[in-house]
């Protein structure tokens, strides 16, 4: 397992190798030292954008909850599609590098860059979360090591790439780290659906069983079907007898365990079936709005909302179109970047259909994000499995420091400015980006990285995104309009993704249960509402620039008169 | 330590006025920038639209008829069939489409401004 380890990191040091150049100049940390073609920068972005949450985590929801995740990967192309048809050439216009810059550039108001300087820190900060936890997963399952090293292996990994080079040094870390996350999850699938067309009974055939020791907490009262004995180490209840974590020889057949019961399964155990997944497994699974979540079509428009107009909001995205000449390469590498994750956004569904046959026992432990991590040896036992596991987790490892690298890098350009600029800002923005995360990681309770993955789009698209569709499309946009929208809907939902992230994720209680879990329905519409009333009622703070600030948006380069911004 | 890290401004030759279309440097011309912003907009709002059609009726159309998901084609059931293989395609169709209208749009106006 070490050794496979080691390999991983290997390779995946190898492909971060091309990129590291001279030590760089205060503005070659921002920006890429010399333009990208649209392919090699669409492949960046994609690179950054199939982030741990894709890579690992959708697969574990579409486990999980079936039919209902599907819509995550569509929004998630539609986002692009969005982003390229508003933003992407008028913002590479602009001139503005980061999205503060162009807050500022267009309204002319330090207050405005300041806030929305917070809301892209805010952002970052939920984004990177996921990623380490990814990271912390990944690790322990391939190694059995304690998550928080994957935590501390990932930030090493970004500070060491970001803090030198910059922008530079990662275009080419994330382009070459797309091609080899499309490698890392294509080969595999291809793999599987050999093997699985070729033993389609392979689940009744071969029972489940646990590859490491794992304990299982029962959070309801529920009768569990062993298939084959097993020594358990009981904490609690079962069978009607207290235990207080001696190993118990378990004959195969029923056992009623109680809720809260913890049970110690050793490496090797076949997995028991719980009463629970039997009911989500066939017809409800694979049926969209039958899960059994509450307001499931509310909660899929809300999704939708935020992952397709949060895309423009993340900061990471938005500065790759900077490498970009010009407005129209920087729309043609959107355009490339809807056809690089529409081929990406056909693996959830396979992997988490392998890993509802291979791995239902993640549905009792609750780490279904290493679904992807333990299919390779459950369908292919053996070196084929070893090497594919390898395969995987390289993957997701390039997935994690290509993310969290383009992530840091474009949160510390915003908010570099606010603490002192130039080098010495930029490096104790990194810190400051890193730092709370990682702090924050022990408290999360949700399990799935790409659930926590939402919540940042849901920021972005409550505060972000307003600032800039009505930025680049609305010549009445006032500051004080931008600035209220920004409060009005990156508040309620900043405050709505740390209860989701530090409270217990639990059913959701009705609509307010549903709302602090896909807030965006409701903070969208509020931020774009009080963005445009606002602005409306203050018609005397239009800014004087506004004419000059249009036309550099949207005529193209060639055209545009030269003078002052 | 204050100097300004934005990177703003023309870059290479892409960036190069080939000819200026209004007066003086600091005043622009509003009235041809709200033009070409029109057609833009047009082919925003159309390109947003169809995003919204699809990604707003799918969910409603397989919550008001479930037998739809009951509906197998290659072994496969519609909705996982439709949002994994369907629905990507028509993404990058419109992308397509509005990468090509945009240019166009731009181009035209392009020819315009330098008959004028």
């Amino acid at each position: 397992m070490i050794t496979m380890l080691a390999m991983a990191l290997l390779i995946a040091s190898l492909a971060t190798v091309p990129a590291r150049g001279r030590p760089a100049q205060v503005c070659d940390l921002y920006t890429a030292a010399r333009e990208v073609s649209p392919w090699w920068n669409a492949s960046a972005i994609s690179g950054e954008y199939v982030s741990a949450a894709a890579f690992l985590g959708m697969a574990g929801l579409v486990l999980a909850y079936g039919a209902d995740m599907l819509w995550l990967p569509i929004g998630a192309a539609a986002g692009h599609v969005v982003l390229l048809a508003l933003v992407t050439a008028p913002l590479r216009r602009s001139g503005a590098y980061t999205l503060s810059d162009f807050a500022e550039w267009r309204l002319g108001s330090r207050r405005v860059r300041r806030a929305v300087s917070t809301c892209v820190l805010v952002i970052g900060w939920f984004y990177l979360l996921p990623q380490f936890q990814g990271a912390g997963v990944t690790l322990s399952v391939i190694s059995g090591l304690p998550v928080w090293m994957g935590w501390l292996v990932v930030m090493a990994a970004v500070v060491v790439l970001v803090l030198p080079g910059g922008v530079r040094s990662i275009t080419g870390v994330q382009a070459v780290q797309f091609w080899l996350k499309l490698t890392a999850v294509a080969v595999p699938a291809l793999v599987f659906l050999a093997v699985w067309r070729l033993q389609n009974d392979a689940d009744a055939a071969r029972p489940p069983y646990f590859h490491r020791e794992t304990t299982v907490t029962a959070d309801t009262g529920a009768g569990i079907h062993l298939a084959a004995p097993a020594v358990v180490a009981v904490t609690g209840v079962l069978d009607g007898r207290r235990h207080s974590g001696e190993r118990l020889h378990l004959a195969a057949g029923r056992h009623r365990v109680r809720a809260g019961t913890r049970l110690r399964f050793p490496a090797g155990a076949a997995v028991p079936h719980t009463s629970r997944i039997a009911l989500l497994r066939g017809d409800r699974w694979a049926t969209p709005f039958a899960g059994g979540r509450e307001h499931p079509l509310a909660a899929t428009y809300s999704v939708l909302l935020a992952t397709i107009l949060g895309t423009m909001g993340l900061p990471q995205i938005t500065v790759r179109f900077y490498t970009n000449a010009c407005g129209r390469t920087a729309r043609r590498t959107a355009g490339l970047v809807v056809l690089m994750l529409a081929v990406f956004s056909l693996f959830p569904a396979l992997f988490g259909t392998l890993g509802r046959l291979y791995t239902p026992e993640l549905l009792m432990t609750g780490d279904t994000d290493a679904t992807l991590l333990l299919l390779p040896h459950r369908i292919v036992p053996g070196v084929t499995g070893d090497l594919l596991t390898a395969l995987v987790a390289t993957g997701a490892f390039a997935a994690f420091t290509s993310t969290s690298c383009g992530v840091v890098v474009a949160v510390s350009g915003s908010i570099a400015q606010g603490l002192g600029g130039g080098t010495r800002g930029f490096r104790t923005a990194v810190l400051v980006a890193v730092a709370v995360p990682l702090l924050l990681a022990p408290w999360a309770c949700t399990p799935q990285s790409a659930a926590l993955v939402t919540v940042a789009f849901v920021v972005a698209a409550s505060s972000l995104c307003p600032v800039l569709v009505l930025g680049v499309w609305w010549r009445r946009l006032t500051p004080p309009g931008a600035m209220t929208g920004v409060v009005a809907g990156g508040l309620p939902a900043t405050a709505a993704g740390l209860a989701r992230v530090l409270g217990d994720p639990g059913p959701g209680s009705g609509w307010l249960g549903t709302l602090v879990e896909q807030p965006a329905i409701l903070t969208v519409p509020l931020a774009f509402a009080a963005t445009i009333a606002v602005s409306l009622l203050t018609p005397g703070r239009v800014p004087e620039r506004t004419d000059r600030a249009m036309a550099r948006m949207h005529l193209p380069e060639e055209l545009l008169p030269e003078g002052p911004r | 330590m204050s100097e300004r890290v934005t990177v703003t401004g023309p870059r290479g030759r892409s960036a190069r006025p080939l000819r200026r279309t209004t007066g003086d440097r600091s005043r622009v011309d509003a009235a041809p920038v709200r033009a070409l912003m029109r057609v833009q907009a047009g082919h925003a709002a159309l390109t947003c639209a169809i995003v919204a059609l699809v990604a707003g009726g799918l969910p409603l159309l397989f919550a008001w008829e479930p037998a739809l998901s009951r509906v197998r084609l290659f072994g496969v059931r519609l909705p996982w069939l439709v949002l994994c293989a369907v629905v990507p395609v028509v993404w990058v169709a419109v992308a397509r489409r509005h990468v090509r209208l945009a240019e166009r749009a731009e181009r035209d106006f392009a020819a315009m401004t330098r008959h004028e």
